[in-house]
């Protein structure tokens, strides 16, 4: 049941009252996310750090950190009877870089897909994405664009701006 | 989905069930017997008894050109060096499972192991964040390879 409601609630956040709800692309996922307040957020912050440093952090961490899976077990009680519950999410970063920048973007791909109510592209719904450009020599525009209801997005995206600071470069727990 | 990746898959499940067994499961251990070739560096905090924070190692070797996987055993990685048994002339996948409360996130490293080679890795979890390294070093050398994440499941048969 939660798989359901993670579903709609992504596409429908960021859908706009599209005829399609689930993002099918990175491009789309940051034109949805642009374009909606309560669900998404973006914001460009500058990083006074060489394009190529930042560039560079976001390749190797990414690599690093967020190829990973998670697996949580909770116990629910329906009709008097309590079971264990299982969810796995398993999250795949695509790093783009081109001439013009640097592209992160993180989807995560539910384990379960009992009732998909919209296509979901292969590697999971999109929560997070960042762009990075050259802006001086010494200095980086890092465009972030998250998906704000998802906790573990949040914690992608703080882990994701240290990284490009260079300030702290563990990995986020995304255990709950 | 091939008889090896489903029973690689199965292996990663039972692992990731670890904490939630409490020690009951019938995980099999690793037989850490053969000469040592590689250190583990583990730094993790306690944290509360509700929120403790656990490490696992789960060691498979892997055959690349069909893209399937041997599950050899699990060690725990407790707090600083741990001397291990890595198998040699071998591609060897290391997943580390990170866990605390009902949840457990699996970190995999692939690499292929050589004869004389030595295999240094820091994992650490601490606070909020968790990570692992790796790096291969030449025999008499101090600086070495680093060693890429690369998961099971991007394996691309040959």
């Amino acid at each position: 049941m939660r798989n359901v409601v993670y579903a709609v609630m992504v596409g429908a956040a960021l859908s706009g009252c599209a005829g399609t709800l689930v993002s099918q692309s990175a491009d789309e996922f940051r034109e949805r996310v642009k374009g909606s307040t309560r669900f998404g957020s973006t914001e460009t912050i500058q990083v006074p750090r060489s394009y190529a440093q930042v560039s560079e952090a976001l390749r190797k961490k990414a690599n690093e950190c967020l190829t990973v899976t998670v697996v949580s077990v909770s116990t629910e009680r329906s009709g008097g009877i309590t079971a264990p519950k299982g969810s796995r999410t398993t999250y795949n970063p695509t790093l783009t870089v081109t001439k013009e920048g640097t592209q992160l973007t993180v989807q995560a791909a539910q384990a379960k897909k009992a009732l998909q109510l919209q296509k979901v592209p292969e590697n999971g719904f999109y929560i997070f994405a960042a762009d990075a450009k050259a802006a001086g020599e010494n200095a980086t525009a890092l465009t972030i664009y998250l998906y704000t209801v998802d906790g573990r997005a949040k914690k992608i995206d703080s882990a994701v701006r240290d990284w490009a600071r260079g300030d702290n470069m563990s990995c986020p727990d995304l255990n709950r | 989905m091939r008889p090896d990746r489903a029973a690689v898959r199965m292996a990663h499940w039972a692992l990731l069930a670890l904490p939630l067994a409490a020690g009951c499961s019938g995980v099999k251990p690793y037989p850490n017997t053969s000469e040592k070739n590689a250190v583990v560096h583990v730094k993790t905090d306690s944290a509360s008894f509700f929120s403790r924070r656990q490490v696992d190692l789960g060691v498979y070797t892997v055959d690349t050109s069909k893209c399937t996987a041997h599950y050899l055993g699990n060690v725990r990685l407790e707090n600083g060096p741990l001397e291990l048994a890595l198998p040699v002339g071998e591609t060897v996948l290391l997943t580390y499972f990170f866990s605390r409360g009902n949840s457990t996130s699996a970190i995999e490293m692939m690499t292929p192991t050589r004869k004389g080679y030595r295999y240094e890795f820091e994992v650490s979890y601490v606070e909020n964040s968790y990570g692992t390294t790796g790096v291969e070093l030449a025999p008499g050398q101090t600086r070495g390879r680093e060693i890429e994440h690369r998961r099971f499941r991007d394996c691309v048969s040959k």
